[in-house]
């Protein structure tokens, strides 16, 4: 064995599974030092930690393709560098969004869209550039705003939203769903008419943001106001509406989330009658907030049994206890006195959005003093939500029980459709939660599985800075299955050091696996970077943990366009200006491979 | 118009000849390069002093049996992560890599020595695999290694280490 240098040691120990290069450390001097001063190994050994497999909470997650896409998050990490490239497109379009290899754009607005709509009957809605070079005009036979479309070309699908005004007066409106296929061999998608096409009548008056979801599970969701309607596309039918018909609105307004198991997550934040709170115009104190979880599978319930949720989980806002939460962060010092949590959280608490996640992260914004305004986070685990399902049943409601009987399937009422219901006080499912603060008030932020993706827009936007940031809540840093007992240990340690040690991986240029026409690979410069652990939560109650990498890129060379830019939290989208020729304009890719 | 295999003579260290086909000693990116480097100089020898003539047979043999598969990038330093992460060994290499240690570790360091990367893979992979399984002191065992911890320095390292015990 000694006859190998460390070069071909370190190959061989990179094979390892996790397990086998702690042994290695044992074995001699030699071989701990190689194993400890090798960042390779180190990020390798951090990708496979995450094999460790879920908790068996749920056989719903899967954790093989977790593992993989974790896996190659670490391993890109190595070279948190994008790739840059760039891309032409339509002097009269604007980035519309980034989707897998799609780059998709659309007709900047003009005057002239109807009249043209009016000629041809047809009318552009987007154009799909595969490659950055491929291209497809998506048009759809009628005029529509902009704002209620939706795309999805994981799973060839395009809901848009038409409007039809039934009376002179604007009084009354009927709606019109429309599914397509972005991806028919003939030019323009045909309309799924034949199962999918759905109507309904609008039943809340008013022409409101609204907002389409694509669910991963071939459905999707339209927020209209205070109400979720919850549609199966496939099936071309509504599957179901929250709340229930005429019974109270959802106060949530955009704080939900579907999971791929199909769970509805929300916010629930009861409207408080407040006198003083409504002289001062602002809004109530959020001291009520919980977490409902509704299972979609179990809808709708049975007859005579009311609406309510699977599970109700009481949020840290309260005045008692916030302050411990926050205290127990350790973003507080014990000494602050200055710090004073009487003052209930600002804004309601908020979950962030996200197509497919493993993980719901619940944001309750807090004022720590006079000056300072941080988030308070909160990560709950899917398989968590599901093991608090099992151990606390619903509480069944039959109608007589309710305030209002005559209204079958009333949520408690109106302002507080949870009223009667008991709620799980945070202290009895904090174990499972992880949380944290953040000092980036306003971040933006994607969720992919287990990992959020965050940046400061306004830092991007004014100074061409980019600091990503990369929250991983896999499995391992919320629990980990005791192998024999069945039971679920709390493992919290981490080797802070060694993740230090990484960020000293050396540079290269990272060749990305998507390379579209006219591939050149840049380097960005220059790009300091840093990973680090964090953990404990709570010193008496360490449940979980997440770790955090980051990197700083310099973009401001790359930011002389004007016009949106798009970011799917892996790739950035900036427009740098003219493309050449006169009718066209370029764009940069910034891919970061994350 | 039979064309006549073209061939390349290699010389060990032991200053023996092989005549090669130049398909199979292609597999090694270092002869290849030398043979561009040598051009048209026929029945010029290639020296190979850090290869024994037994350990150039054996891999030889596994030239010859993968002469035909592409050959990987000569840059792919890093694309071949994913290749070097399935630990699965073809079927024919398993058998073939079946061989003492001594052979073993000699053809790991030809193999990187004449930068024949999926042999070198092939190498590692057989190497980890040994490992695999086993306690610190069965792997000082199996590899002759002595233990230059003392007992306290090994104690704290295994405390260290607790989370990843299964």
């Amino acid at each position: 064995m000694d006859r190998l240098d460390d070069h071909l040691l370190s190959i061989i120990f990179e094979l390892l599974p996790v397990p086998d290069i702690v042994v290695c450390l044992q074995v001699n001097k030699h071989f701990n030092k190689l194993i400890r001063k090798n960042a390779r190994i180190e990020l390798s050994a951090i990708g496979k930690l995450h094999a460790i497999p879920p908790s068996k909470g749920s056989d719903r997650v899967h954790a093989r393709d977790e593992v993989l896409a974790i896996q190659g998050l670490n391993d890109n990490l190595i070279n948190l560098r994008p790739v840059i490239t760039t891309f032409d497109y339509p002097k009269n379009h604007e980035l519309y969004m980034v989707w897998n290899d799609y780059i998709i754009t659309r007709p900047r607005a003009t005057k002239d869209d109807e009249d043209e709509f009016h000629k041809t009957g047809k009318h552009l809605v987007c154009t799909l550039w595969q490659d950055g070079a491929t291209r497809k005009d998506v048009e759809v036979p009628f005029f529509t705003d902009r704002r209620t479309l939706a795309i999805n070309a994981d799973q060839d699908v395009l809901v848009v939203k038409e409007i039809e005004q039934l009376d002179a007066d604007g009084e009354e409106f009927e709606e019109h769903l429309h599914i397509f296929h972005l991806f028919n061999p003939t030019t323009t998608p045909e309309p799924y008419r034949a199962s999918s096409k759905i109507t309904d009548k609008r039943l809340e008056g008013g022409q409101g943001e609204q907002q389409i979801r694509i669910l991963p599970n071939g459905k999707f969701i339209l927020q209209d106001l205070d109400v979720l309607r919850v549609y199966d596309w496939t099936a071309g039918k509504q599957l179901a509406r929250y709340p229930p018909a005429n019974v109270g609105c959802w106060h949530s307004r955009e704080s939900w989330v579907i999971t791929s198991d199909n769970l509805l997550v929300a916010v629930d934040v009861p409207t408080i009658k407040n006198k003083r709170w409504q002289r001062a115009l602002a809004p109530p104190p959020a001291q009520f907030a919980s977490l409902a979880v509704f299972d979609l599978d179990a809808y709708p319930p049975p007859a005579g049994i009311a609406w309510t949720p699977d599970l109700l989980l009481e949020l840290p806002v309260g005045r008692k206890t916030l302050p411990s939460v926050v205290r127990s962060t350790g973003s507080v010092s014990k000494h602050n006195d200055r710090f004073d949590l009487a003052t209930p959280p600002f804004d309601k608490p908020f979950l962030l959005q996200s197509s497919d996640p493993s993980v719901i992260q619940i944001s309750i914004r807090v004022q720590l003093d006079n000056r300072k305004r941080e988030i308070l986070k909160i990560a709950v685990p899917i398989t968590g939500l599901r093991t608090l399902m099992r151990d606390h049943p619903k509480q069944i409601f039959k109608s007589k029980d309710i305030d209002q009987p005559e209204e079958r399937g009333v949520w408690g009422n109106f302002d507080n459709p949870f009223g009667g219901m008991e709620r799980i006080p945070f202290s009895q499912w904090t174990w499972l939660s992880y949380v944290s603060m953040s000092n980036v008030l306003n971040p933006q932020e994607f969720q992919y599985g287990w990992h959020v993706i965050s940046y400061d827009l306004d830092d991007l936007e004014d100074n061409g800075r980019l600091a990503l940031k990369i929250q991983d809540y896999s499995p391992y840093n919320f629990v980990k299955p005791k192998i024999g007992s069945g039971e679920q240990s709390i493992v919290r340690k981490y080797r802070i050091e060694d993740l230090t040690k990484a960020q000293k991986a050396k540079d290269s240029v990272r060749i990305g696996p998507w390379r579209p026409r006219g591939y050149t690979p840049l380097v960005c410069s220059p790009v300091p970077r840093s990973m680090s652990g964090i953990l404990k939560i709570h010193e008496k109650s360490p449940s979980c943990g997440s770790i955090q990498y980051s990197g700083i890129f310099m973009l401001d060379r790359y930011m002389k366009g004007d016009g949106p830019m798009c970011f799917d939290g892996k790739r950035l989208i900036v427009p740098t200006g003219l493309g050449p020729s006169s009718k066209l304009r370029r764009a940069s890719i910034l891919d970061f491979g994350v | 118009m039979a064309e006549k295999k073209q061939t390349v003579i290699l010389q060990t260290s032991d200053d023996e000849q092989f005549t090669v086909e130049k398909v199979v000693a292609e597999r090694s990116a270092m002869i290849k390069s030398m043979m561009e480097d040598l051009g048209d100089q026929e029945g010029q020898a290639i020296p190979l002093p850090n290869v024994s003539s037994s350990v150039l047979t054996k891999i030889l043999e596994y030239c010859d049996h993968h002469k035909t598969e592409p050959l990987p990038a000569p840059d792919a330093n890093d694309a071949d992560d994913s290749r070097r992460k399935t630990s699965e060994i073809g079927e024919w290499d398993s058998r073939w890599i079946q061989v003492d240690q001594e052979m073993l570790f000699e053809i790991i360091l030809a193999a990187n020595y004449l930068d024949i990367k999926p042999l070198l893979d092939v190498g590692c992979k057989t190497v980890a695999n040994m490992i695999k399984g086993k306690t610190p002191e069965e792997i000082r065992k199996l590899f002759n290694i002595t233990n230059d911890f003392t007992p306290e320095e090994e104690e704290q390292i295994r405390k260290e280490n607790e989370w990843a015990e299964e």
